[in-house]
């Protein structure tokens, strides 16, 4: 009862209580002083992590702890507290959230539509600010912070007691700040108004159409350092910028980065350690999934705590729609926290993502019950924020001197049927009496109202209770109840023709005492006598769990992904057609010896003992497929599509390791790709050349010290022929060639500067790509239809003193292949396409005929995901189209690619002493039956075809075993939800957009 | 039944067989002349090819066989080459492989000729419902993409139109007219229906609706729509004369009477049977276009009678977890599921890409007849032209072609010779114009 008051009195001064002695603001009504010094008793104190547990007594002063043990000072004025049976915790400390923040909009001038491509490429914000909005380092969310009581009641209930907010929003967000959720004046509720610098890579709200792409983001804040570098140490900026000044202050104070999935977190990464910043990352929960490669980076991370629901699962065709991967990522979630401390990264949680912040206790609990410690679990809600965020002083443990912040709970914090009863934030107590049922009222009761008896059954947890009534003549009998602290009401229906009894008692030490209203009217006598706890003890016993079995993790994670990666192997490959590519040409019953990822040996009759001895009989070996031209294994858009010249964005940033198609490729006998950016612009981004090493994680499929190349392109695309969006110069293809001649113009003078006076020069990345071009250090493969355009940009190269590495697409090259030969390009293209555009009106299959005939290095390549499964078949168009010798054709998708990509030393042919990139095919290998038994990459076999089926068959029994699981779950009681499927988008050359 | 087409270009029968060919070889010489083959003219003699292995297009195979037309018909096909006694225009077919004009069965060709120019596409016509809008009239002979798929045996399409949900009428053609009258081999036959998708629309998700609801909302409620269409050009039919003339719903009466087909474009396992229990409502027993999940429901297929037109076998499975080959492999499941269906593919300009993929349906389990049936004789019968084309049989159209090795295979696809109702087709195009005019250009002699 004491307590009860207590509350009460507590409640009734709550925005008085925290006012120190002075204050800026005025007061209305009379000063009203208060004891402010609190001492409490008898608590289980759980003061930090790591720290046992000590039932003792803490004293606070004025909202801070003033002493904590088993016996402390009692100061005869101090109110008393008895917290008999509770256990205490410091209250727990959110670091990231956007507590008190403006929603995030867009600015007038963006309400609309669109803005036309001119405007779009201008910040809206007035100012010298940064010209791209995304990037506001001057936003200070202190400045724009405001107590909400609501959310701070959300918070509170769930334990809170500090949050880190920002303005959710753009790629530097500004500084993040530290509030109190104690109920107040933002005064006396910032505790720190600079305590971290947050970024991401999501554009947000920016009205600008830069960056259009993740790969651009990267760009974008990568040349924000730059910038920053060449601000703070240029003999004297000629300009003043506000961003870049608050960018440079901003350095000083913990980094955090938002990722959004596992190789997010790694991209993030990278761009700290190449700028010499630390981040903490805040993943998406998927961490376990790149385990290995997320605890290289060493960098500590902030772990969202949302779990993906039950799905709905009963329509055998709607759970086709769900895929392996999120059947799987429902049940690995819970074990995330616990795999992540098993590989000793260091994080800490969040509840950001969660939309009740409830949520996030109960998350912890089920992630203990998959092997997280209490401890960690502990020190990853409270003390490691504090850590992280620099505040360990201020809160995070309980001790003299800190934040009298903690949290009141019933039990052991950890276990299931414990409730957070209380939250005290600096001094100041929160109690959430509002419990809809406390279990004390568990038990079998009799009831007994005028000759009546029956038996009750009360049951249920923290936010239900159940009621049960029997008759003891086994007679027919409903009740329906509520109960509320010691009040119970309701009404029972014993089938009486005249209606129901109506009731109401209240609690009477062990019995209940009230009144009945019977059927007809009359009032009479109830009571309730409780009989024993059996069904209190029952329930508990039904919380042991039996141990759960869990899938395994494969890597990539989802169907096809391996248990543990594919290694390094010694084969020999008895007997086979081998399609050397060299001047041996096909060569018949021949071996193939290859260890540690090269080609050892070929010949008649070859012999090694530790050999896998491979019996290719019938069948046909050639050196693995090279794609000259492809878009899959890229994350968030392949087109920066925004500007004419975006030679600053690379392919290689946005790498896509878990994508399908990588796996669906090896299948088809491919083994490098080479990724590039899309057709939008006369320069586009830097590309990527990868091996197809399925499983590993993206710098690992990257093919070592390969030569740099970028993409540009030419036409109707760039000229955005099929956009309404017209106003991105150029517009014509007169307009493509002074774009050209204006990029090569300001890179030659750049590179001057850059070679004379290195410090007072902007590094500008744009520029740098396009001096390596001209420095011969890096090489351009370019979309490219018509002959007037091909010739165009061969001679503005030649202007520059370069050449044009490859001319991709390149459909009208049959027109101008003695140009080319001189020139000195390369050709890449399709094999029969036509007729899609305009300037394709004049394709024709004979073009890698006349191409090769004329001795130009020809290549047939995809730009499609389908099509790059079969281009043996797109090889054997040319012996259709044209006559090309098999052989030759054969090497369109073999050695030429690898030619054009300057590769050609390490891949493209079967010669001793290269890379053991494979394909071992059913048949001939341009022939349409042809399908590919096994591919190597680097001696390493990444498909094989009776591996493949037992995959298939093992893939259906884990959506089995998951799908039953699921409906077992849903029985259990979990709410189930309908599966949003997400459609994976499969990019080509004129994809815009993620 | 298609001889009236021809009066149009009897006329112009004037070059004998022979005169023909010369024609034919003064054009491959010179490269200065820019084609756009003519038409052929009429058959006027009795032809016979001799010694070539004849794939029939039912699922047999005649080695050395020999096949004897005349008037435009298949008089004779099977082994006995004393059929061909004392006939003077013969083609000496040894070693060479024949078959049935292949067959397109859905492709908006001639009403398209360059993907990316409006003004070129005629193939989608504006609103939701245009059961009225015939492919037929839009049909251009002239384009230079038809050319381009004859010549690797495609010699007959299905025109059809797109877009909207009821997209219109399609008709049969053969590839070689002077215009689109000459070039029917049915009219108007069938009206082709886009399933709605329950599918969330490409782009991002609204975050602040409820996805899923308003998806199957939005799912019911198209539906409906076409159940509310359905109903009403039903009622209308009823009356003979309509005092307030609906073209749309006098579309849609031939549904009723089973004088047109019920094309429905559909791909999930799922929408299959709903589209196919609905049609049912209103008995019709409809085709499915698409199907790339019809595997999964073969007996339901079966049981219902329902054909499927298999739609781009080069296709990426559906979903991640399924086999990366599943698309390849769905000919050959329906063909063990006892399911009636063809193949098609995407476009005009792939069509002639058509034969590669039965090629590969076949190298994933089809038998190389069944493959041939699948693009020949099998989409005759699911258009029910199996008594006038689709396999070399006598009394049917002589459409075939002679490939100088396996048709289904790109490396020896060569199509010497073809013939659509006996006419001698010239294998011209123009993209074999330019590859002379530029090789000529590389190599003056």
């Amino acid at each position: 009862m004491i307590r009860f008051y207590l509350a009460l009195l507590f409640c009734s001064l709550v925005s008085l209580q925290v006012i120190l002695s002075q204050v800026t603001f005025p007061v209305n009504g009379i000063r009203n002083p208060v004891k402010q010094l609190i001492l409490i008793q008898n608590a289980v104190i759980h003061p930090d992590t790591g720290v046992n547990a000590i039932t003792g007594e803490i004293l606070i002063h004025d909202g801070i702890i003033q002493e904590l043990g088993k016996t402390v000072n009692h100061p005869q004025d101090a109110i008393i507290v008895d917290m008999q049976g509770m256990n205490v915790y410091p209250s727990f400390i959110e670091p990231l959230s956007a507590y008190g923040m403006p929603e995030p909009r867009r600015t007038q001038e963006n309400q609309g539509n669109f803005r036309n491509t001119n405007n779009a490429m201008i910040s809206t914000k007035e100012g010298a600010f940064s010209w791209n909005e995304a990037l506001h380092s001057e936003t200070r969310a202190v400045t724009l912070f405001n107590y909400r009581e609501d959310d701070a009641t959300k918070y509170r209930e769930a334990g809170y007691g500090l949050v880190q907010t920002h303005y959710a929003d753009g790629i530097s967000r500004g500084s993040a700040a530290i509030v109190s959720l104690n109920q107040a004046n933002e005064h006396e509720l910032i505790l720190k108004e600079e305590s971290a610098h947050v970024l991401s890579f999501q554009k947000g709200m920016s009205a600008q159409e830069y960056p259009g792409s993740l790969m651009g983001a990267i760009a974008l804040l990568r040349q924000a350092y730059l910038d920053g570098k060449y601000y703070s140490t240029a003999i004297k900026p000629k300009e003043v910028n506000l961003s870049i000044e608050e960018w440079i202050r901003l350095q000083s104070l913990p980094q955090i980065f938002i990722a959004n999935s596992p190789l997010d977190i790694l991209r993030a990464n990278a761009i700290a350690k190449e700028f010499n910043a630390n981040y903490i990352i805040k993943g998406n929960g998927q961490e376990y999934q790149r385990m290995e490669e997320i605890q290289k980076t060493g960098a500590k991370l902030i772990i969202p705590l949302k779990f993906p629901p039950v799905y709905e699962v009963e329509d055998p065709y709607d759970v086709l729609q769900i895929d392996l991967s999120d059947l799987k990522h429902w049940e690995m979630a819970p074990s995330n926290p616990a795999l992540l401390a098993q590989n000793h990264i260091p994080f800490i949680f969040t509840g950001m993502d969660n939309k009740d912040h409830k949520e996030v206790l109960t998350n912890v609990r089920k992630s203990i019950q998959r092997g997280l410690s209490e401890n960690y679990a502990l020190y990853a809600l409270t003390r490691g924020p504090a850590e992280y965020l620099g505040i360990q002083n201020l809160s995070g443990s309980l001790a003299t001197g800190k934040l009298a912040n903690f949290i009141v709970a019933d039990g052991n914090l950890f276990d299931e049927k414990t409730t957070i009863k209380e939250n005290w934030i600096q001094g100041n107590r929160f109690n959430f009496i509002k419990q809809p049922h406390n279990p004390i009222a568990n038990g079998q009761y009799n009831i007994k109202m005028d000759s009546l008896s029956y038996l009750l059954t009360i049951s249920g947890s923290i936010d239900k209770t159940e009621f049960k009534l029997e008759a003891f003549d086994s007679s027919k009998i409903s009740i329906k109840a509520k109960l509320s602290g010691d009040y119970i009401s309701g009404r029972i229906n014993r089938n009486h023709p005249k209606g129901e009894i109506l009731f109401a008692a209240y609690k009477n030490q062990n019995t209940w005492k009230g009144t009945a209203q019977m059927e007809n009217g009359s009032w009479k006598e109830i009571e309730f006598i409780r009989l024993s706890n059996d069904v209190l003890s029952k329930s508990k016993n039904d919380t042991i769990k039996p141990k759960e079995n869990i899938g395994s993790i494969v890597y990539p994670f989802g169907p096809y992904g391996w248990k543990t990666k594919p290694q390094v192997k010694t084969y020999l490959i008895k007997n086979a057609t081998v399609w050397t590519n060299e001047q041996e040409g096909v060569l018949n019953n021949t071996d193939v010896l290859i260890r540690n990822g090269k080609i050892v040996n070929i010949g008649k009759n070859l012999t090694e003992k530790e050999a896998i001895l491979i019996d290719a009989t019938g069948k046909h070996l050639t050196a693995g497929i090279i794609d000259e031209h492809s878009h899959i294994a890229v994350n968030g858009g392949v087109n920066e599509c925004t500007q004419s010249v975006t030679s600053e964005v690379r392919i290689g940033d946005v790498i896509n390791s878990e994508d399908i198609n990588i796996y669906r490729q090896l299948a088809g006998g491919v083994t490098t790709s080479h990724i590039l950016h899309g057709s939008c612009n006369p320069v586009g981004g830097q590309t990527a050349l990868i091996k197809l090493r399925w499983g590993y994680a993206p710098e690992q499929m990257k093919f070592e010290n390969a030569d740099g190349f970028i993409k540009f392109a030419l036409g109707e695309n760039v000229k955005r022929s099929g956009d309404n969006r017209a106003g991105r110069y150029p517009d014509t293809r007169m307009g493509v060639e002074q774009t050209y001649i204006d990029a090569f113009s300001r890179a030659r003078d750049y590179d001057q500067l850059m070679k004379t006076k290195p410090n007072e020069t902007r590094h500008d990345l744009e520029l740098d790509a396009l001096a390596e071009i001209l420095n011969k250090k890096r090489f351009i493969t370019c979309h490219s239809y018509v002959q007037s355009e091909i010739n165009m940009l061969m001679k503005v190269a030649e202007q520059f003193n370069f050449r044009v590495n490859t001319f991709t697409h390149i459909l009208e090259g049959y027109k101008v292949a003695d140009k080319l030969k001189k020139h000195g390009a390369g050709a890449a293209g399709f094999s029969d396409w036509w007729a899609y555009k305009f300037e394709v009106y004049e394709a024709i299959p004979y073009n890698g005929a006349i191409l090769h005939d004329q001795g130009v290095v020809t290549a047939f390549n995809s730009d499609d995901a389908e099509m790059a499964r079969r281009l043996n078949q797109e090889a054997a168009k040319a012996v259709k189209y044209g006559n090309v010798p098999e052989e030759e054709a054969l090497k369109f998708v073999t050695l030429n690619p690898a030619k054009l990509l300057h590769i050609d030393n390490r891949v493209g042919s079967i010669k001793k002493g290269k890379d053991a990139d494979l394909v071992l095919w059913n048949d001939h290998p341009l022939s349409i039956k042809a399908s590919a038994d096994m591919t190597f990459v680097d001696g390493i076999k990444f498909f094989d075809r009776n591996e493949d089926i037992k995959m298939r068959s093992e893939i259906q029994s884990e959506r089995q075993r998951l799908i039953q699981k699921m409906l077992k779950a849903k029985s259990g009681g979990e709410e189930a939800q309908p599966f949003q499927s997400r459609r994976r988008r499969l990019y080509d050359c004129d994809s815009v957009g993620e | 039944m298609s001889k009236r087409y021809y009066s149009g270009i009897i006329q112009l029968s004037f070059l004998s067989f022979r005169n023909w060919i010369a024609l034919a070889i003064i054009i491959s010489i010179n490269p200065c002349i820019h084609t756009q083959p003519a038409p052929a003219p009429v058959q006027k003699e009795k032809l016979a090819i001799i010694g070539g292995k004849i794939h029939v297009g039912n699922g047999t195979v005649i080695q050395e066989g020999c096949i004897v037309f005349d008037n435009g018909k298949i008089i004779y096909a099977g082994s006995d080459s004393k059929k061909a006694e004392g006939i003077k225009n013969r083609i000496d077919a040894k070693g060479k492989q024949i078959y049935p004009g292949f067959i397109c069965p859905a492709t908006n060709l001639g009403l398209a000729e360059i993907e990316q120019v409006k003004a070129t596409i005629d193939d989608q016509e504006l609103g939701v419902m245009n059961p009225n809008v015939r492919a037929l009239t839009s049909y251009n002979t002239d384009s230079k993409v038809i050319p381009t798929v004859r010549s690797n045996g495609m010699l007959m399409a299905q025109v059809i139109p797109n877009g909207g949900r009821i997209s219109g009428q399609s008709s049969i053609v053969q590839l070689d007219a002077w215009n689109w009258e000459d070039a029917v081999i049915r009219a108007d036959e069938g009206i082709f229906l886009n399933w709605p998708s329950p599918n969330p629309p490409r782009g991002r998700p609204s975050e602040t609706e409820s996805p899923s609801t308003t998806i199957t909302d939005r799912y019911q409620n198209e539906i409906n729509e076409l159940q509310n269409y359905f109903e009403a050009s039903m009622a209308y039919s009823k009356k003979e004369y309509s005092s307030e003339m609906n073209l749309g719903y006098e579309a849609m009466r031939a549904l009723w009477n089973g004088q047109k087909k019920l094309y429905i474009r559909v791909n999930h396992a799922k929408q299959i049977m709903q589209s196919v229990l609905f049609a049912k409502r209103f008995n019709i027993n409809p085709i499915i276009v698409g199907g790339a999940e019809a595997w999964r429901i073969v007996d339901f297929l079966k049981r219902n009678d329902v054909p499927v037109i298999l739609n781009e076998l080069h296709s990426l499975p559906l979903r991640d977890d399924e086999d990366v080959d599943q698309s390849y492999k769905n000919a050959s499941l329906l063909k063990e599921g006892g399911v009636l269906f063809c193949l098609s593919v995407n476009g005009f300009w792939q069509q002639r890409n058509l034969v590669f993929q039965a090629g590969e349906a076949m190298a994933y389990g089809l038998g190389y007849e069944d493959a041939v049936a699948s693009i020949s004789l099998n989409a005759a019968k699911i258009m029910g032209l199996e008594k006038q084309c689709g396999s070399i049989e006598a009394g049917k159209d002589a459409t075939l072609f002679i490939s100088d090795g396996d048709a289904l295979d790109m490396r020896s696809n060569n199509v010497i010779r073809a013939f659509i109702q006996g006419r001698d087709v010239n294998l011209d195009n123009k993209q074999k114009e330019l590859y002379r005019r530029f090789w000529a250009k590389y190599h003056p002699e």
